[in-house]
Order: structure tokens, then sequence, then C-alpha cells
């Protein structure tokens, strides 16, 4: 197993975002978070890659705890979080952006080789390398997002709602990225609000409620689920 | 453009540079020396705050705490033994004999505002933003409030005189060429991205992997070491340390300088610490031609107002001068 949470408690300050969520991610696995604004989702994803401190509970990748460890530690651990909303660094170009991932590895030949194996999965940066992240589009900043976070190598890569805000031509592009990296061995967890692609690329899901889990099984029977169907795929 | 032919155009251009200096220093008159002089300390200083505030992102006031820090070590190294016996009762007694030139002063004032710097940055950078400011404003007025009553070794309101005048334009030259040089080095670095990382998204930042915290501290301490080294000069420069020089003027003059100049730009904030000095120093004689006094820092504020208004990202943005862009106007060999 390469991620185990259990009865994960998350605060912000007063308020308990998580109250007691338990989840687990298999080695080479596609896993996804389902469930609507304020769910929880992020808060989850954060707390693993040590952004948020939690409460109680307990997070154990790889077999070893990771919870009191800062976010620097867990990325080179191998987790790799893309956060929501793209958060690029706008300033410092596409080539910058790209090599910022790799802010841990001193690896220089296989960086250079893995921005080359990042801008063949999204070729629409290649003729971009010198622009300012700033001057991108929304999808391509969200591809340099997620490029950027393929670039620590990671085991586990964390992709938070990386489908939003995106037209259906790009939403197309990315999820063919994740199925491609999903082939390739990638475990992957993967947050969306977009049910219906993330069922269609997972093999297994949780569904995640005011703070805890409510159902959990394989993609094919949350997608048969009338519960599921009725709240998150749109009848 | 070939990179050895970049680093010939620097070479050329820091001959020049230093022959200007030799010029002043045998020729110049009295005046002209002095302006020169507080020209490269406004330099220093401008440039090691655009390290902290402009591409680190930390909202400081309290900058001239440690020009504070930096001038007092200062003073109290290389006062004249006499007067340190008679004065400086609170230091211990080894210290009463001692009386050091200006590079080991300069290099412990630096160094002991980077220690200060270290201490006070692991609580203050803890904040971001308009508590960051408020935190390091409070952070200048302790200082501030220490150099008035610490009698025994700042002599308190009093202030340290009678300091020897050994500053003069090769000191501060050198002192603000290698504050540039080390400057854009950090900024060109991997450490200097982490830092622009990190101050445009604190998350995403950290969510690839930057410790955060470090870096920000690291920018702090490097900033404050090179404004401690600007307070060194400045103490033999003008031979009278007291706490009033280092307070809210200066703070507001540099952030102005650095503001105007564009924020992470180092040739920016050395364009616009050059442009300022003369600017002040122009009005000051004008201010003096027409007897209206204090007209000299009404038109100043008007020129920061104006410039934020009309181009609110300053001379230079974020970018820097290079050779490169000089040879599309200038046919350069």
């Amino acid at each position: 197993m390469i991620l185990q949470v259990t009865d994960l408690e998350v605060f912000y300050g007063n308020i308990q975002a998580l109250h007691g969520i338990s989840f687990n991610v298999e080695e080479g696995e596609t896993v996804t978070i389902i469930g609507s604004n304020g769910a929880g989702k992020s808060t989850t994803l954060l707390t693993i890659a040590g952004l948020l401190k939690p409460g109680k509970g307990e997070i154990k990748y790889l077999g070893t705890s990771t919870k009191t460890l800062p976010a620097d530690r867990i990325v080179r651990r191998g987790i790799s979080l893309c956060p929501e909303g793209r958060r690029i660094f706008s300033s410092l170009t596409v080539y910058e952006n790209l090599i910022m991932g790799a802010v841990q590895r001193r690896d220089r030949k296989k960086i250079r080789a893995d921005v080359k194996w990042v801008l063949s999965l999204f070729p629409d940066l290649n003729s971009r390398l010198d622009q300012a992240g700033g001057t991108l589009s929304g999808g391509q900043q969200q591809m340099l997002a997620i490029g950027r976070s393929l670039m620590s190598r990671p085991k586990l890569l964390i992709l938070d709602e990386p489908s939003l805000g995106l037209a259906p031509v790009l939403v197309n592009q990315i999820f063919n990225v994740i199925a491609t990296l999903k082939n390739d061995g990638t475990t992957v967890l993967l947050v969306e609000q977009n049910a219906r692609r993330a069922l269609e690329i997972a093999d297994r899901g949780y569904v995640i409620e005011t703070g805890r889990i409510t159902m959990e099984g394989s993609s094919t029977f949350l997608k048969s689920n009338d519960q599921v169907k009725s709240a998150y795929l749109g009848g | 453009m070939h990179s050895g032919r970049q680093a010939g155009y620097t070479f050329m251009a820091l001959g020049l540079f230093f022959l200007g200096i030799y010029l002043l220093s045998a020729y110049g008159n009295h005046y002209y020396q002095r302006v020169g002089n507080l020209m490269m300390i406004y330099v220093i200083l401008t440039v090691s705050l655009n390290l902290s505030s402009g591409i680190m992102g930390i909202s400081s006031l309290g900058q001239i705490g440690f020009m504070a820090i930096g001038a007092y070590v200062a003073a109290i190294l290389t006062l004249p033994p006499g007067l340190k016996e008679r004065w400086l009762t609170g230091l211990p007694h080894w210290m009463h004999s001692i009386q050091t030139g200006l590079l080991p002063a300069m290099l412990l004032a630096g160094l002991l505002a980077a220690v200060v710097a270290f201490l006070v940055g692991i609580v203050i950078l803890r904040l971001q933003g308009v508590f960051a400011a408020v935190a390091t404003l409070g952070f200048l007025i302790i200082v501030k409030v220490i150099a008035e009553n610490w009698m025994t070794v700042t002599r308190g309101g009093r202030g340290l005189s009678a300091l020897p005048a050994y500053t003069n334009l090769w000191w501060t030259s050198t002192a603000a060429v290698v504050t540039i040089y080390a400057v854009w080095r950090i900024l060109k670095s991997p450490h200097g991205r982490s830092m622009i990382a990190v101050r445009e998204h604190d998350l995403a930042a950290q969510s690839v992997g930057i410790n955060a915290p470090k870096i920000r501290l690291l920018a702090f301490v490097i900033s404050a070491f090179f404004t401690g080294i600007a307070g060194a000069l400045w103490a033999n420069l003008i031979g009278v340390v007291s706490p009033g020089s280092f307070y809210l003027w200066l703070t507001l003059l540099i952030i102005i300088m650095m503001v105007v100049g564009g924020m992470g730009s180092v040739t920016g904030s050395v364009i616009s610490a050059v442009g300022f000095t003369i600017l002040l120093e122009l009005l000051r004689g004008f201010e003096n031609k027409i007897a209206m006094y204090g007209i000299s820092y009404i038109i100043f504020a008007v020129v920061f107002l104006l410039m934020i208004i009309f181009r609110p990202e300053g001379i230079m943005g974020d970018r820097e001068f290079s050779w490169r862009n000089v040879r599309r106007i200038i046919p350069l060999p």
C-alpha cells in the first residue's frame, strides 16, 4: 500500500473540516475522491502534502508516518501535489517553472531528460519555453502546473481539480495525459468535480460529504450507484 | 551574444566606473565626494532592501534597524580608545583598548546585523503582508529605544561622535559593487528562483518542495548583512551616530527608491538610488536659493506619487539590464 489515511481530522481554527476520514491507495492505482464544494477534498490533499497540519489520525506513506513532516520533506519522499487553480509562477519562464518542480533534485542530466519527457506529454509548451508563465492561456497553465509537479518524479501524483474551468477540448487533453501516466505505472490520486470523467479513468473512488467518507468502491460500482448518479453524475 | 564578450563589456564598464571614482577622489571637491559616498550607500541600502522586499516579498519596514545595528557596531569598534573608556563604561574592559580599521568594522557590523536578522526573522517571518510590516516596524522602534537608553554602550541620545573618517569613495563604491554582484548572483541562482516562486505562490512553492520559511529567512539575513555594512560605512562617513538618524525618514527613503526603481529589479534599484540622490541634492540647492525650506521633500513626494500613479511597476518593473538590450540601441563592437 503506497498511501494509507486513517481517521484523519483537520481543523481550520475551531472549525472542523475533516471528521475522521480513512482511505487508501495501492501502488499503481488511480484513485479518485469526488464530492461537492466544501466537502473537504482539497483539505484532504493539502494535509497529505504537509501543507496543513492534521489533528487526530494517521497518514502513512510507504509504511511510515508523514503526519509531522514538513512539505518539502514529503516531496523528497516522492509525493507531489498539483494544487487547485494552477498557481504557476507567473514571472518565471515556462522552462524555469518546470525546473522549479525539480528544485530538490541534483541530477542535472536527468532533470534535462525529464523536461523533454514532460514536453512530450504537453507538446503545446514546447514553443513557449522562454515565455513568462503568466502569459500562457488557462489550459496551458494547467498543463504547466501538472508538468511542474511531474518534475520531482513522484511515486504518488496528487491532482487537485485539474480540469477546473477548462474548455472540453482541453479537459480531454488533460485526461489523456492522466491516462498515459497511469499506463506508465504512476500512482495517481485525483480530486475532481467532474465526477463522470474521474470515474471513467479511476480504478476506485471515494465519495466525501461534509468531511466524511460516505461511500467507496470500484469505479464501475460507483458509476452505477443511484445515489452517486443523482448527486454527482446529473441523474 | 557570446558570454565572454558580455563579461568583457562588464569589465570595461567596471573599469570606467572605477576610473570615475579615481577622478572624483583625486580631483573632486569635498561636496561631490560626499554626495558620491551617500549615493553608493543608498545603492547598497536599496539593492539589499530589494532582495528581501522586492524579490522575496517580505513587507519590511524595519530594514533601517539593521543599518542602525551596523552603524553602532562600527562606531563602537572604531571609536578612539580614550573616548571609549570615558563613554562606554558598559563595554567589557578588553574592548576599551581595541580600535579596528574600517574593514573589520564593516564585516562585524554586517555579521551582527545578520545574526540579529536571523533571530528576529525566525519569529517575524511567520507573519505575512501587513502583519509582517507592523512587526518589522516594531523591530525598528525597539532598536531605536535600545539605542536611546543603553547609555553605557550607545551613549543614548547624545550619540557617538568623533568617529574616524575612514569611509571614502573606494570603500563605498567597492561595497556597492560587491552588493550588486552578490544580489544579482542570488537572483539568477536556484535560490533566487525559489524566492520568486515563494513570493508569487507560497503554497505552490511549498508543494514543489521549496522550504519556504528557510528561503525567506535566507533572503532576510543576507539583506540585513549588506544593510549592516551600509550602516558601518555611514557611521565612518558622517562621523556621528545617534538614534534619530536611523528612523522613519531613511526607512521611507529607501522604500521609495526601491519602489520607483522597480520591485524585484536590481538594475532599477541602482538607477533609482543614483537618480534620487542627485534629485535630492539639486532640490536642496534650489531650496536654499529660493529660501523655501522643506519644499524639496514636497517635490520628492510628488515625484513618488506621480510614479505610483503613472508607472506603478517602477522604472524597470522586474526586468534587468543586459548587454543584449544595450546592443539593440547602441551598436557595440
